[in-house]
């Protein structure tokens, strides 16, 4: 026994020697703050890290800054910030460095990488191993404990919240293509309303309630927590609301209940018919009575009836709020006058009073206009924390803190509000093209583009190595709709039959080569939350034979007949396609000749093309169809006098899907396809009636298989909207949303600009 | 001294015999080369226009090759084993340069080279379009567009032209006016705000065009000639020999007014094709295919910023623009001396 | 003189309200009008639209809606647009119209004078390779296809090479504190060429009256033309605007030249055509004869007699430049009554679409005036004529 362990030992130590003889053993590197696995990334000490490899590290506590410099390389970091410089590129990190234990911690990865190291982890030991040249070193990285978790995640947060008040500031530039309507917010809300003027003002006002991007949740903005449940005080209906208590207005002024009070008073007072747009659409005179506050930061609402989703939470506490003591007198001199509404919306309101974070700039007129940061504002300071359920928000500056009801499960996403920018500035170019070309040139940091860039100048703008594209899905839908009150649109089979024929995927595919995205729904699968994604797809998964095959059969089941049936008969290479000729309906009358109402292959070449092919699938059935391009205005006029057979249009949506009533009630009066169906109205009633949200998607759902079903409208196709940004000049929080970077105009409150 | 050309050479032009000035013109085109090269040039056009269709019935597969709803995705490409996952095809739809940097490398042979460029020799349009197809189809158009609309403007401008100088009065102040008022329209913006009123095809833009340049300048012009003729003794003979009005104008004054007219007709086809193409460069006109509305699906798609790599979206049609309206240009320039001469003459 | 002037304004007068009627009613016959594009937003019931409609007065008949514009007209209100409610039409007009002017105009009568130079050179070496190219290269000039030519400068001068910039008439990074509009800046230099032109105008008849001829006459003109130019930059830098009005200047610079460099063409065929002509004439075939040197039979006999067709060309595109051009207005970024009226008129926007008109009509009718004086004053045989 002694002698074998003597021979084991004996070996031990010539392996031993061995490998020492063979070169470096690692290094094992100790520091007094141990690395730490956090959510997939190995972090460690800075200072550990560099002093090995040989480089120099330099930290500022009082900016965050971080800089590592050696061997030839530079990193720039900073505590808080997800992006850093590494040789002058940028560089995204998945952990922002961040202070523990006194200690500062990096991801090890990024760092080694960063000057040649090489990175490897061996699981089972938990050691990370670092080697350059010759050199190797090995890090031991114990077990993390839960709270260690915690206590990072927490200490993350704050860092980036910390973080965000060390930015720059710096000018953004925006591109547009048209300067906005006028720099009046009540102007902006009522009939001047466009993407342009709302990409002015909006960023400078604030409602009760929103919608926070990217993840849309319902949220408070200037109210303190959720709305009151609506209770019943004799004939009327009531909810209180709370308000912060940490808010100003830009001239200092605080914000309380009476500007809550004199906004909706005085709209009331001018009447919100009279002033359309918005207001009219939000504001209800036959619903609100009046609003009441009970003390500076509580208000009370006074309805006729109980509300649904569209007019409470998604109508009436989405109205922007004006500052009393800016607008009063303004108010009190239109009603004076002869037409209040025309001295409202004449009113020049150069120097407004504003809450939003921004605070209009100089506007010249046809050139550009610009906002500039509000530094009195505590926005920067607030951050809003996604967890898997609901979420919460706080401000470090104020204290303030909400939290959502619902509220579940761990942070997903943080957002930090804004504004992080001196001035944002938007130049109008009129010209798409030499917009674009001013993005390759560095003189925009993005294009503002409510259609998104055109296939070319993506291509364009692909192989600029500084531009960032970004894919979002639009909120709209482009469709072929019936008129339902004419033979043979009437009859679901023949509606049926032409959604089973129309091969959208493969028009998409092949002829579009993939410029726009098809799809069935008359809620678009990018819009999460409301969309159906199990009602019914006709044709799904078909290929042109089958998809016929089985639109014969629709048609044959429901009486249809033809002279000469359309059939998929075996050919050379395949199959080929029989057409049909003579189609009649179940009473036997004779299919009229149909026209296709689209537009003009100038206006837009996609519906023209969708229009072509559609021509083409529908004559295989047998039916006498032509389609007859029109100008734009012709197929409008056609629409509201319900004057067509089928026609090729579109809609853009908003995020509450409204316009599931809107267009598919049969009391409706925006019904333009004459759809009458009393199960769907019920559905319906029901939405509207509902006042909790997921009751009211429940409903939404229901009704999207109906009109699945029904087919209405055959949906075509959403265009997707392609962006692009300067990646070297700024840096969004977030780029993956409903309707792009442009649905929330630029972003101007939450950009940072790098440095 | 005699730098400048300034010699009498045209002098036996202004001693004319002949009481018809039309074949005068004619001689003159005969004898000019710009003319003829004006000529030879819309003699090509013409035999695009009329081979298009020959080619779509035999060689050229409409699903392939139609100008409006043909197109040729290019995931076929792929089976031919040119372009794969690593190299795919580049988004230009033109491959010709490919195709010869493939068969330099010895991947494919010469004939397979040629073939694939015959399949399109212009390339093809964001769309999948055949750009040769396109360009041969739209000849037809705009020939019926630059004839029609000449026709029409002539007609009325000589025949309102010379109504105004022979009855002079209040017939002459009306239609001065009226071409006054039709000049005051800013032609584009008043033609876009009728494509919106209405369908504007090619006809019908053929007609307005007409109308509105056969009321305007033309007449003025027409008329100053008519008024040169007017004056001339023999159409007094005329009348005194018992001729009616009518009679007089169209056998004395029309005639000597032709060439002018011809000559105009040739400068409208000129400004008829441009408008159609700037129109059209708009996305106003209900066109299925012309040379403007290649360039506008080329803007379009977003390809104008990268006009220099992708010259073949562009340059086929407004080369086609260009030398089709040059034809006609040139032939009437041949004709100004003539003209010039004649008036000069009256 | 005075009688025939009165003649035209009256016709003038009639013309214009014939304009604005025809012009009013073509609008209206346009399906559809200003509410049709709330039509694709849900959020915008029937009601809502009918509302809007009431407000803009558009559910009442064309007719009363005629006779309230015509009132209005009448006592000098152009109205109210509909688009940037509830802007006076007229103000918007003021603060498009000098930059419409300040480049349409500028670039007419550049292009004029270089053409009529460079024409009438090519007609007096006729046949030779320069005149040949010249002329090739009028003609390609006539029938390129704007939009593409216009483009392709933006591209090459703009983003390629970078001399000039991308849009615009302004730098914004300047502009952010600038002192006054842009609108007072641009009629600054409205002021500032009205005032150079109308002296030298005065320099020139003066030098006419006095009878001085010879060389002269020939460097007054530009040397009065110079001190102007630069008391007007003294002055600008006294005020303090002089680095705006160069920066206007210098965005004003690819525009101008590319709008002076497509019209070159036609004016230099113009004057070519027009010098050839008169060369046919008997008196010139004296003037040679006499001996005279070619530079006086150039100047003295030829281009005098060949500068009425010019000059009429001249005065009609100048009343033309009022109305801006669309293409150039679109890509230089240079938004101006062109495309006002364009989004007026397809926009449903009556009041700003027919104040738009009303406007470029009454300068378009002064240039058909100024053209027709400019003829009597050059060709005396046309004087009588005047009375047409």
């Amino acid at each position: 026994m002694r002698f074998s362990s003597a021979i084991v030992l004996l070996l031990c130590l010539l392996a031993g020697t061995s490998a020492a003889a063979a070169g470096s053993a690692p290094v094992q590197l100790a520091s007094s703050t141990p690395p730490v696995l956090y959510e997939g990334t190995t972090l460690a000490p800075v200072r550990v890290v560099a002093d090995w490899l040989g480089a120099a590290t330099i930290y500022d506590p009082a900016t965050g800054k971080l800089d590592v410099s050696g061997l030839g390389h530079t990193v720039n970091m900073r505590i808080g910030v997800d992006s850093a410089w590494v040789d002058g590129q940028p560089v995204t990190l998945t952990v922002p460095p961040v202070v523990h234990h006194g200690s500062t911690l990096v991801p090890i990865r990024f760092l080694a990488n960063a000057f040649g190291a090489s990175v490897t982890y061996d699981a089972t030991q938990r050691i990370v191993l670092l080697q350059i040249s010759e050199r190797e070193a090995a890090l031991k990285v114990p077990p993390t404990s839960a709270a260690t978790i915690a206590e990072l995640r927490a200490g993350i947060s704050d860092a980036k919240l910390k973080a965000a008040t060390y930015s720059k500031g710096g000018t953004y530039t925006v591109g547009v293509f048209e300067e906005p309507k006028s720099n009046n917010i009540v102007n902006a809300m009522g009939t001047g309303a466009t993407t342009w003027t709302n990409a002015f003002l909006l960023p400078q006002y604030s409602t009760l309630y929103g919608n926070t991007a990217p993840r849309f949740d319902y949220a408070p903005v200037l109210a303190s927590g959720d709305p009151g449940p609506i209770t019943q005080e004799g004939d009327l209906f009531t909810a209180v609301v709370p308000l912060r208590k940490d808010m100003h207005w830009s001239d200092g002024t605080r914000f309380t209940a009476a500007d809550v009070v004199f906004t909706y008073m005085s709209i009331l007072a001018v009447g919100p018919d009279q002033l359309s747009g918005y207001w009219e659409y939000a504001i209800n005179k036959d619903l609100l009575v009046k609003v009441e506050a009970l003390d500076d930061f509580t208000v009370k609402f006074y309805l006729t009836a109980k509300p649904g989703l569209a007019q409470w939470q998604y109508g009436l506490l989405q109205v922007v709020i004006l500052p009393k003591h800016h607008w009063e007198p303004v108010f009190k001199q239109a009603l004076e006058s002869q037409d209040p509404v025309k001295t409202l919306y004449a009113f020049n309101d150069a120097n407004p009073v504003t809450i939003g974070g921004f605070i209009s700039g100089r506007w010249e007129k046809g050139a550009f206009f610009e906002i500039k940061r509000d530094p009195t504002s505590n926005s920067p300071y607030e951050a809003i924390f996604f967890h898997e359920q609901g979420l919460v928000i706080r401000n470090t500056k104020t204290g303030y803190s909400y939290q959502s009801e619902n509220l579940a499960g761990s942070v997903v996403d943080t957002v930090n509000s804004g504004p992080f920018v001196d001035n944002v500035m938007y130049r109008v170019y009129l010209d798409q093209n030499a917009a674009y070309l001013a993005l390759q040139k560095g003189e925009v940091d993005y294009v503002l583009n409510p259609s998104g860039m055109s296939k070319g100048i993506l291509g364009m703008l692909e192989k600029h190595p500084d531009i960032a594209i970004v894919q979002n899905a639009t909120n709209g839908f482009r469709f072929l709709g019936f008129n339902c009150d004419r033979y043979p649109m009437n009859i679901k089979a023949f509606r049926q039959a032409i959604a089973t024929v129309t091969d959208r995927d493969w028009l998409a595919e092949n002829v579009l080569q993939g410029v726009i995205e098809p799809i069935a729904s008359v809620v678009p699968p990018g819009n999460g939350f409301w969309h159906n994604p199990d009602a019914k797809v006709w044709g799904a998964g078909m290929d042109e034979y089958a998809r016929l095959e089985a639109a014969v059969k629709i048609l044959k089941d429901a009486g249809f007949t033809w002279s000469k049936e359309p059939e998929v008969v075996p050919a050379r290479g395949g199959y080929a396609v029989v057409e049909g000729e003579g189609l009649r309906g179940p009473d036997g009358r004779l299919i009229p000749q149909l026209t296709i109402l689209s537009p003009t292959q100038g206006y837009d070449p996609l519906r023209y093309t969708f229009a072509l092919h559609l021509e083409g699938w529908i004559r295989t059935l047998g039916i006498n169809v032509r389609t007859r391009p029109s100008d734009f205005s012709l197929i409008v006029e056609r629409q509201n006098t319900r004057d067509y057979d089928m026609i090729i249009s579109g809609y853009s949506l908003g995020l509450y899907p409204s316009h599931l009533p809107a267009f598919f009630h049969s009391q409706s009066g925006a019904n333009r396809s004459n759809y009458v169906n009393p199960t769907y109205d019920s559905v319906i009633e029901a939405f509207l009636a509902a006042d909790e949200i997921n009751a009211a998607r429940q409903y939404a759902f229901a009704a999207q298989e109906i009109l699945a079903e029904d087919v209405p409208y055959v949906v075509l196709y959403v265009n997707p909207l392609t962006e692009g940004y300067r990646r070297d000049r700024v840096r969004y929080q977030f780029t993956e949303l409903l309707d792009g970077i442009q649905g929330s105009y630029g972003m101007p409150g939450s950009v940072y600009m790098l440095e | 001294m005699n730098r400048g050309r300034i010699t009498r050479k045209s002098t036996k032009k202004l001693h004319r015999t002949s009481a018809s000035p039309m074949r005068e013109v004619w001689q003159h085109i005969r004898a000019s080369k710009t003319a003829l090269f004006g000529i030879g040039i819309i003699l090509l056009f013409g035999f695009c226009a009329l081979i298009h269709p020959l080619l779509m019935h035999t060689v050229w597969h409409p699903r392939l090759y139609d100008p409006v709803t043909g197109y040729d995705s290019f995931s076929s490409w792929y089976a031919l084993g040119i372009y794969d996952a690593v190299h795919p095809a580049p988004p230009s739809w033109y491959w010709t340069p490919q195709f010869l940097s493939s068969w330099r490398t010895g991947q494919i042979s010469l004939g397979e080279c040629l073939a694939h460029i015959a399949r399109h020799p212009l390339g093809t349009d964001p769309i999948g379009r055949d750009i040769l197809s396109q360009l041969m189809y739209s000849t037809r158009a705009e020939f019926i567009l630059g004839l029609l609309t000449a026709i029409i403007t002539v007609s009325i401008g000589t025949i309102v032209g010379t109504a105004a100088a022979y009855y002079a009065g209040w017939v002459d102040t009306f239609f001065m006016r009226l071409a006054d008022l039709l000049m005051l329209f800013p032609g584009i913006p008043f033609l876009i705000v009728l494509s919106a009123m209405m369908d504007l095809n090619l006809v019908n833009l053929a007609i307005v065009l007409g109308i509105l340049s056969g009321f305007g300048s033309i007449t003025i012009i027409i008329k100053a000639q008519a008024l040169a003729v007017k004056s001339h003794a023999y159409v007094e003979a005329a009348r005194l020999a018992g001729g009616s009005r009518l009679w007089v104008v169209r056998k004395h004054l029309i005639p000597h007014v032709l060439p002018l007219s011809f000559l105009y007709m040739l400068f409208t086809v000129t400004a008829a094709i441009g408008t159609e193409a700037t129109l059209s460069f708009f996305g106003l006109l209900n066109v299925g295919c012309s040379w403007g509305l290649m360039i506008h699906t080329m803007s379009a798609s977003g390809y104008l910023a990268s006009s220099i790599r992708y010259w073949w979206l562009w340059l086929p049609a407004g080369l086609a623009i260009t030398l089709f309206c040059a034809a006609f240009y040139l032939i009437g320039r041949s004709l100004e001396q003539v003209v010039h001469s004649q008036r000069q003459e009256g | 003189m005075l009688r025939y002037l009165g003649h035209r304004l009256l016709q003038i007068l009639v013309l214009l309200f014939v304009f604005i009627t025809l012009t009013y009613f073509i609008l209206q016959a346009m399906p559809g009008d200003f509410t049709s594009i709330y039509a694709s937003n849900p959020q915008m019931t029937p009601e809502m639209i009918a509302n809007l409609q009431a407000r803009f007065g558009l559910n009442e008949s064309v007719w009363v809606q005629y006779v309230r514009f015509l009132r209005n007209i009448v006592t000098g209100d152009l109205g109210v647009s509909f688009s940037e409610y509830p802007r006076p039409v007229w103000d918007i007009i003021k603060e498009r119209l000098p930059r419409t002017f300040v480049l349409f105009f500028s670039a007419n009568i550049i292009s004029f004078y270089i053409g009529f130079w460079l024409g009438k050179w090519s007609a007096w070496y006729k046949g030779r390779a320069a005149d040949k190219v010249l002329v090739t290269g009028s003609i390609s000039l006539i029938t390129a296809f704007y939009p593409l030519v216009a483009f392709m400068a933006l591209w090459v001068f703009s983003y390629h090479l970078g001399w000039l910039p991308l849009n615009n008439f302004v730098d914004p990074i300047l502009w952010s504190n600038a002192p006054l509009s842009s609108m007072q800046v641009f009629g600054y230099i409205i002021y500032a060429a009205v005032v150079t032109t109308a002296l030298l105008i005065l320099v020139s008849l003066l030098l006419r009256k006095k009878g001085v001829a010879g060389a002269k006459s020939r460097w007054i003109p530009p040397i009065v033309l110079g001190l102007a130019l630069l008391s007007a930059v003294a002055l600008f830098q006294r005020s303090g605007l002089l680095i705006y009005v160069f920066d206007i200047l210098y965005h004003l610079l690819l525009p101008l030249f590319v709008l002076t460099f497509i019209r070159i063409g036609s004016s230099l065929l113009l004057t070519r055509d027009a010098v050839l002509a008169v060369t046919q004439e008997d008196y010139v075939l004296a003037a040679r004869a006499r001996g005279l040197a070619p530079a006086v039979i150039r100047n003295r006999y030829l281009a005098r007699n060949a500068i009425h067709p010019v000059v009429t060309s001249l005065a009609l595109s100048l009343g033309e430049s009022f109305s801006g051009g669309v293409v150039t207005e679109t890509l230089f970024s240079w938004p101006g009554i062109g495309l006002t009226l364009l989004r007026a008129s397809l926009g449903g926007d009556y009041p700003l679409a027919v104040g738009a008109f009303i406007i470029t009509g009454i300068f378009l009718l002064l240039g058909h005036v100024a053209a027709d004086i400019a003829t009597a004053c050059l060709d005396p045989r046309l004087r009588d004529s005047i009375g047409r």
